[in-house]
Protein backbone atom coordinates (compact mmCIF):
# COMPACT_ATOMS: atom_id res chain seq x y z
CA UNK A 1 0.00 0.00 0.00
CA UNK A 2 1.72 3.13 -1.46
CA UNK A 3 1.04 6.49 0.86
CA UNK A 4 -1.10 7.89 -1.45
CA UNK A 5 -3.57 4.85 -1.01
CA UNK A 6 -2.67 5.63 3.33
CA UNK A 7 -4.17 8.86 2.37
CA UNK A 8 -7.21 8.04 0.46
CA UNK A 9 -7.85 5.32 2.93
CA UNK A 10 -8.51 7.83 5.49
CA UNK A 11 -10.93 9.72 2.84
CA UNK A 12 -12.68 6.52 1.72
CA UNK A 13 -15.65 6.83 4.49
CA UNK A 14 -15.78 10.45 3.42
CA UNK A 15 -16.00 9.74 -0.20
CA UNK A 16 -18.42 6.26 0.79
CA UNK A 17 -20.64 8.99 2.61
CA UNK A 18 -20.60 11.45 -0.21
CA UNK A 19 -19.29 13.92 1.96
CA UNK A 20 -16.11 14.65 0.39
CA UNK A 21 -15.73 18.01 -1.93
CA UNK A 22 -13.75 19.48 -4.46
CA UNK A 23 -9.82 18.29 -4.34
CA UNK A 24 -10.25 15.47 -1.93
CA UNK A 25 -13.34 14.50 -3.98
CA UNK A 26 -11.38 14.26 -7.18
CA UNK A 27 -8.09 12.82 -5.21
CA UNK A 28 -10.00 9.52 -4.31
CA UNK A 29 -12.00 9.47 -7.52
CA UNK A 30 -8.89 9.68 -9.80
CA UNK A 31 -7.00 7.20 -7.41
CA UNK A 32 -10.15 4.42 -7.26
CA UNK A 33 -9.64 4.28 -11.32
CA UNK A 34 -6.20 2.56 -10.59
CA UNK A 35 -5.89 1.02 -7.51
CA UNK A 36 -7.77 -1.69 -7.76
CA UNK A 37 -7.10 -2.32 -3.56
CA UNK A 38 -8.52 1.07 -2.43
CA UNK A 39 -12.19 0.04 -5.13
CA UNK A 40 -11.94 -3.06 -3.01
CA UNK A 41 -11.61 -1.29 0.31
CA UNK A 42 -14.80 0.56 -0.51
CA UNK A 43 -16.36 -2.02 -2.24
CA UNK A 44 -16.01 -3.59 2.06
CA UNK A 45 -17.41 -0.16 2.90
CA UNK A 46 -20.40 -0.57 1.39
CA UNK A 47 -21.39 -4.31 2.11
CA UNK A 48 -20.74 -3.48 5.90
CA UNK A 49 -23.40 -0.38 5.73
CA UNK A 50 -25.60 -2.54 3.47
CA UNK A 51 -25.39 -5.21 6.26
CA UNK A 52 -25.61 -2.85 9.44
CA UNK A 53 -29.23 -1.00 8.18
CA UNK A 54 -30.52 -4.31 6.81
CA UNK A 55 -29.91 -5.31 10.06
CA UNK A 56 -31.43 -2.59 12.41
CA UNK A 57 -34.40 -2.05 10.02
CA UNK A 58 -35.29 -5.87 9.74
CA UNK A 59 -34.82 -6.30 13.83
CA UNK A 60 -37.32 -2.86 14.04
CA UNK A 61 -39.52 -4.47 11.12
CA UNK A 62 -39.98 -7.94 13.02
CA UNK A 63 -40.64 -6.70 16.36
CA UNK A 64 -44.34 -6.42 17.66
CA UNK A 65 -44.31 -2.74 18.45
CA UNK A 66 -47.93 -2.89 19.41
CA UNK A 67 -46.78 -2.86 22.67
CA UNK A 68 -45.03 0.33 22.67
CA UNK A 69 -48.79 2.25 22.31
CA UNK A 70 -50.05 0.70 25.20
CA UNK A 71 -47.20 1.24 27.42
CA UNK A 72 -47.45 5.14 26.72
CA UNK A 73 -50.78 5.59 27.19
CA UNK A 74 -50.84 3.76 30.24
CA UNK A 75 -47.33 5.98 31.46
CA UNK A 76 -49.44 9.49 29.79
CA UNK A 77 -52.55 8.69 31.81
CA UNK A 78 -50.67 8.75 34.84
CA UNK A 79 -48.68 11.22 36.20
CA UNK A 80 -45.11 10.60 37.98
CA UNK A 81 -44.73 7.16 35.36
CA UNK A 82 -41.93 6.79 33.07
CA UNK A 83 -40.50 9.86 33.25
CA UNK A 84 -41.72 10.72 36.22
CA UNK A 85 -42.47 13.66 36.34
CA UNK A 86 -43.90 17.19 35.19
CA UNK A 87 -41.77 20.20 35.21
CA UNK A 88 -41.59 22.19 37.67
CA UNK A 89 -43.06 25.21 36.76
CA UNK A 90 -46.24 23.48 35.67
CA UNK A 91 -46.21 21.45 39.27
CA UNK A 92 -46.44 24.73 40.97
CA UNK A 93 -49.12 26.14 38.56
CA UNK A 94 -51.23 23.02 39.73
CA UNK A 95 -50.68 23.58 43.16
CA UNK A 96 -51.78 26.99 43.14
CA UNK A 97 -54.30 25.83 40.31
CA UNK A 98 -52.77 29.15 38.36
CA UNK A 99 -53.97 29.45 34.79
CA UNK A 100 -51.00 31.17 33.03
CA UNK A 101 -47.00 30.24 33.96
CA UNK A 102 -46.22 34.45 34.45
CA UNK A 103 -48.56 33.86 38.04
CA UNK A 104 -46.44 31.24 38.64
CA UNK A 105 -43.15 33.34 38.19
CA UNK A 106 -44.68 35.98 40.20
CA UNK A 107 -45.74 34.17 42.70
CA UNK A 108 -42.05 32.79 43.12
CA UNK A 109 -41.20 36.06 42.95
CA UNK A 110 -43.20 36.93 45.96
CA UNK A 111 -42.03 33.64 47.99
CA UNK A 112 -38.41 34.86 47.35
CA UNK A 113 -39.05 38.27 48.33
CA UNK A 114 -41.37 37.29 51.41
CA UNK A 115 -38.20 34.53 52.50
CA UNK A 116 -35.51 37.56 51.85
CA UNK A 117 -37.50 39.43 55.15
CA UNK A 118 -38.62 36.66 57.03
CA UNK A 119 -34.79 35.66 56.69
CA UNK A 120 -34.12 39.19 58.58
CA UNK A 121 -32.94 38.99 62.55
CA UNK A 122 -36.05 38.58 64.84
CA UNK A 123 -38.79 38.84 62.56
CA UNK A 124 -39.30 35.04 62.00
CA UNK A 125 -42.67 33.29 61.43
CA UNK A 126 -44.55 30.97 63.36
CA UNK A 127 -43.59 27.14 62.76
CA UNK A 128 -46.29 25.08 61.84
CA UNK A 129 -48.41 23.35 63.71
CA UNK A 130 -48.60 19.00 63.65
CA UNK A 131 -51.44 18.93 62.33
CA UNK A 132 -51.16 20.91 59.24
CA UNK A 133 -51.49 18.95 56.05
CA UNK A 134 -49.11 18.45 53.10
CA UNK A 135 -51.08 19.37 49.85
CA UNK A 136 -48.17 18.91 47.65
CA UNK A 137 -43.98 18.90 47.41
CA UNK A 138 -41.98 19.63 44.59
CA UNK A 139 -38.06 18.63 44.56
CA UNK A 140 -35.94 20.58 42.57
CA UNK A 141 -32.50 20.40 42.21
CA UNK A 142 -31.35 22.56 45.07
CA UNK A 143 -34.09 22.76 47.08
CA UNK A 144 -37.68 21.52 48.01
CA UNK A 145 -40.77 23.23 48.21
CA UNK A 146 -43.58 22.00 50.06
CA UNK A 147 -47.12 23.10 50.12
CA UNK A 148 -48.87 22.64 53.64
CA UNK A 149 -52.44 23.42 54.61
CA UNK A 150 -52.79 24.71 58.19
CA UNK A 151 -55.27 22.88 59.93
CA UNK A 152 -56.98 25.57 62.66
CA UNK A 153 -56.83 28.43 59.71
CA UNK A 154 -56.82 26.80 56.93
CA UNK A 155 -53.83 29.05 55.43
CA UNK A 156 -51.72 27.52 52.49
CA UNK A 157 -48.11 27.92 53.50
CA UNK A 158 -44.71 26.87 51.81
CA UNK A 159 -41.90 25.66 52.83
CA UNK A 160 -38.73 26.18 51.10
CA UNK A 161 -35.80 23.88 51.80
CA UNK A 162 -32.51 24.28 50.65
CA UNK A 163 -31.15 20.94 50.30
CA UNK A 164 -27.59 22.32 49.95
CA UNK A 165 -26.93 22.83 53.52
CA UNK A 166 -29.36 20.81 54.88
CA UNK A 167 -29.97 23.03 57.76
CA UNK A 168 -31.92 26.06 56.93
CA UNK A 169 -35.62 25.93 56.33
CA UNK A 170 -37.74 28.71 55.89
CA UNK A 171 -41.20 29.44 55.36
CA UNK A 172 -43.53 31.58 54.73
CA UNK A 173 -47.49 32.42 54.78
CA UNK A 174 -49.82 33.03 51.50
CA UNK A 175 -53.37 33.85 51.42
CA UNK A 176 -55.66 31.23 52.16
CA UNK B 1 -54.49 10.90 6.35
CA UNK B 2 -53.60 13.85 8.94
CA UNK B 3 -50.21 15.68 8.52
CA UNK B 4 -47.99 15.32 11.88
CA UNK B 5 -49.51 19.46 12.41
CA UNK B 6 -52.82 18.40 11.85
CA UNK B 7 -52.07 15.40 14.65
CA UNK B 8 -50.55 17.64 17.01
CA UNK B 9 -53.41 20.54 16.85
CA UNK B 10 -56.11 17.22 17.75
CA UNK B 11 -53.72 15.87 20.57
CA UNK B 12 -53.40 19.74 22.35
CA UNK B 13 -57.74 19.53 21.83
CA UNK B 14 -57.03 16.23 23.85
CA UNK B 15 -57.40 13.42 21.29
CA UNK B 16 -55.15 10.69 22.82
CA UNK B 17 -55.83 8.91 19.24
CA UNK B 18 -54.25 11.55 17.50
CA UNK B 19 -50.98 10.71 19.50
CA UNK B 20 -51.49 7.36 18.70
CA UNK B 21 -51.32 7.59 15.31
CA UNK B 22 -47.62 9.60 15.83
CA UNK B 23 -46.11 6.72 17.96
CA UNK B 24 -47.41 4.10 15.01
CA UNK B 25 -46.17 6.29 12.45
CA UNK B 26 -42.47 6.83 14.15
CA UNK B 27 -42.25 4.20 16.18
CA UNK B 28 -40.29 1.65 14.12
CA UNK B 29 -37.80 4.10 12.75
CA UNK B 30 -36.70 5.23 16.79
CA UNK B 31 -36.58 1.54 18.07
CA UNK B 32 -33.58 0.82 15.36
CA UNK B 33 -31.60 3.94 16.15
CA UNK B 34 -32.68 3.11 20.56
CA UNK B 35 -31.55 -0.92 19.72
CA UNK B 36 -28.68 -0.01 18.25
CA UNK B 37 -27.61 2.74 20.33
CA UNK B 38 -28.38 0.32 23.71
CA UNK B 39 -28.03 -3.22 21.81
CA UNK B 40 -31.49 -5.24 23.50
CA UNK B 41 -34.89 -4.54 22.67
CA UNK B 42 -35.90 -3.70 26.69
CA UNK B 43 -34.20 -0.89 26.73
CA UNK B 44 -34.60 0.00 23.47
CA UNK B 45 -38.11 -0.34 23.52
CA UNK B 46 -37.69 1.60 27.56
CA UNK B 47 -36.45 4.74 25.80
CA UNK B 48 -38.79 4.79 23.34
CA UNK B 49 -41.63 4.70 25.48
CA UNK B 50 -40.09 7.23 27.63
CA UNK B 51 -39.44 9.17 24.31
CA UNK B 52 -42.97 9.30 23.72
CA UNK B 53 -44.08 10.46 27.26
CA UNK B 54 -41.29 12.84 27.30
CA UNK B 55 -42.85 14.26 24.54
CA UNK B 56 -46.22 14.17 25.08
CA UNK B 57 -46.00 15.57 28.40
CA UNK B 58 -44.08 18.36 26.75
CA UNK B 59 -46.06 19.01 23.61
CA UNK B 60 -47.10 22.87 24.63
CA UNK B 61 -43.31 23.18 24.29
CA UNK B 62 -42.88 22.05 20.66
CA UNK B 63 -43.03 25.23 18.66
CA UNK B 64 -43.10 23.83 15.51
CA UNK B 65 -39.38 25.30 14.63
CA UNK B 66 -38.51 22.06 13.21
CA UNK B 67 -40.45 18.74 12.29
CA UNK B 68 -42.14 16.83 14.78
CA UNK B 69 -39.79 14.13 14.10
CA UNK B 70 -36.52 15.89 14.33
CA UNK B 71 -37.80 17.12 18.12
CA UNK B 72 -38.95 13.21 18.79
CA UNK B 73 -35.55 11.83 17.23
CA UNK B 74 -33.43 13.97 20.04
CA UNK B 75 -35.75 13.32 22.39
CA UNK B 76 -35.59 9.85 21.65
CA UNK B 77 -31.61 9.45 21.07
CA UNK B 78 -31.09 11.56 24.60
CA UNK B 79 -32.98 9.20 26.31
CA UNK B 80 -31.24 5.86 24.84
CA UNK B 81 -27.87 7.91 25.77
CA UNK B 82 -29.28 8.81 28.99
CA UNK B 83 -30.33 5.16 29.74
CA UNK B 84 -26.64 3.72 28.80
CA UNK B 85 -25.22 5.82 30.92
CA UNK B 86 -27.23 5.40 33.89
CA UNK B 87 -26.29 1.67 33.25
CA UNK B 88 -23.13 2.40 33.46
CA UNK B 89 -21.87 2.11 30.00
CA UNK B 90 -18.50 3.22 29.57
CA UNK B 91 -17.90 7.09 28.40
CA UNK B 92 -21.29 7.65 27.06
CA UNK B 93 -21.38 10.95 24.89
CA UNK B 94 -22.88 13.94 25.94
CA UNK B 95 -26.52 15.03 25.31
CA UNK B 96 -27.52 15.59 21.71
CA UNK B 97 -28.28 19.08 20.14
CA UNK B 98 -30.59 20.03 17.33
CA UNK B 99 -30.49 17.83 14.04
CA UNK B 100 -32.27 17.03 10.95
CA UNK B 101 -32.64 13.31 10.59
CA UNK B 102 -34.15 12.08 7.55
CA UNK B 103 -38.22 11.89 7.07
CA UNK B 104 -40.07 9.26 7.43
CA UNK B 105 -39.72 6.89 4.26
CA UNK B 106 -42.56 4.19 5.38
CA UNK B 107 -42.34 1.18 6.71
CA UNK B 108 -38.79 -0.56 7.26
CA UNK B 109 -39.05 -4.19 5.15
CA UNK B 110 -39.25 -7.58 6.71
CA UNK B 111 -36.46 -10.37 6.04
CA UNK B 112 -37.50 -12.26 2.75
CA UNK B 113 -39.87 -15.36 4.09
CA UNK B 114 -38.03 -17.07 1.10
CA UNK B 115 -35.02 -17.97 2.68
CA UNK B 116 -34.42 -21.89 3.45
CA UNK B 117 -33.45 -22.55 7.05
CA UNK B 118 -29.72 -22.42 6.79
CA UNK B 119 -29.51 -18.49 5.10
CA UNK B 120 -31.98 -17.98 8.00
CA UNK B 121 -29.56 -19.41 10.69
CA UNK B 122 -26.56 -17.57 8.93
CA UNK B 123 -28.69 -14.26 8.94
CA UNK B 124 -29.46 -14.74 12.54
CA UNK B 125 -26.06 -15.75 13.30
CA UNK B 126 -24.42 -12.21 11.49
CA UNK B 127 -26.90 -10.47 12.81
CA UNK B 128 -25.65 -11.17 16.45
CA UNK B 129 -22.31 -10.60 15.56
CA UNK B 130 -22.99 -7.20 13.64
CA UNK B 131 -24.82 -6.50 17.11
CA UNK B 132 -22.18 -7.68 19.29
CA UNK B 133 -19.28 -5.92 16.82
CA UNK B 134 -21.53 -2.10 17.92
CA UNK B 135 -21.69 -2.96 21.02
CA UNK B 136 -17.80 -3.40 21.36
CA UNK B 137 -17.27 0.25 20.46
CA UNK B 138 -16.38 3.17 22.72
CA UNK B 139 -19.44 4.68 22.82
CA UNK B 140 -18.87 8.08 20.44
CA UNK B 141 -17.82 6.00 17.81
CA UNK B 142 -21.18 3.48 18.22
CA UNK B 143 -23.21 6.65 17.87
CA UNK B 144 -21.81 8.34 15.21
CA UNK B 145 -22.11 4.91 13.79
CA UNK B 146 -25.88 4.30 14.64
CA UNK B 147 -26.81 7.75 13.53
CA UNK B 148 -24.37 7.66 9.86
CA UNK B 149 -25.58 3.50 8.95
CA UNK B 150 -29.35 3.65 10.40
CA UNK B 151 -30.16 6.93 10.94
CA UNK B 152 -28.49 8.27 7.59
CA UNK B 153 -27.67 11.22 9.22
CA UNK B 154 -25.06 14.13 7.43
CA UNK B 155 -21.56 14.68 9.30
CA UNK B 156 -23.23 18.14 9.73
CA UNK B 157 -25.95 16.81 11.66
CA UNK B 158 -24.36 14.04 13.51
CA UNK B 159 -21.79 16.98 14.46
CA UNK B 160 -24.61 19.40 16.00
CA UNK B 161 -26.21 16.06 17.78
CA UNK B 162 -22.57 15.40 19.37
CA UNK B 163 -21.33 18.44 19.85
CA UNK B 164 -18.75 18.00 17.63
CA UNK B 165 -16.55 19.27 14.54
CA UNK B 166 -17.32 17.81 11.40
CA UNK B 167 -13.89 16.63 11.22
CA UNK B 168 -14.16 14.87 14.92
CA UNK B 169 -17.10 12.82 13.07
CA UNK B 170 -15.45 11.59 10.35
CA UNK B 171 -12.54 10.37 12.41
CA UNK B 172 -15.22 8.58 14.54
CA UNK B 173 -16.41 7.09 11.95
CA UNK B 174 -13.10 5.93 10.47
CA UNK B 175 -12.38 3.94 13.56
CA UNK B 176 -15.30 2.77 14.07
CA UNK B 177 -15.37 1.07 10.67
CA UNK B 178 -12.27 -0.04 10.81
CA UNK B 179 -12.42 -1.69 14.29
CA UNK B 180 -16.53 -3.52 12.37
CA UNK B 181 -14.32 -4.70 9.91
CA UNK B 182 -11.39 -6.13 11.99
CA UNK B 183 -14.37 -7.82 14.41
CA UNK B 184 -16.81 -9.03 11.07
CA UNK B 185 -13.81 -9.97 9.42
CA UNK B 186 -14.73 -12.25 6.24
CA UNK B 187 -18.62 -11.10 6.14
CA UNK B 188 -17.45 -7.57 4.68
CA UNK B 189 -15.20 -8.83 2.08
Amino acid sequence: MTIRCEKVRELLGGFHDNELQGREFRTVSEHLKVCAGCAGELKRLETMSRLLKAHYEELAGKEDLSQVWSRVSAAIETPGVSDGREPLLERIMKIFALPKPAWAIAGAVAVVVVLMLASLPGDHMSTLAANDCIIDKVDSENCSFMLYEAGATKMKIIWVIDQGSGETEQQTGVTS
Amino acid sequence: MLSDEQLIERIRQGDTTAFQALVEKYQKKLYAVAYGLLGNREDALDSVQEAFVKAYRSLDRFKGESSFYTWLYRITVNAAIDMGRKQGRRDEVEFLEEVEPEEEKGEYPVASSIENPSQQLMRKELGAMIEDAIQQLPAEQRTAIVLREIEGLSYKEIANLMRCSEGTVMSRLHYGRKKLQEILGPHVQ
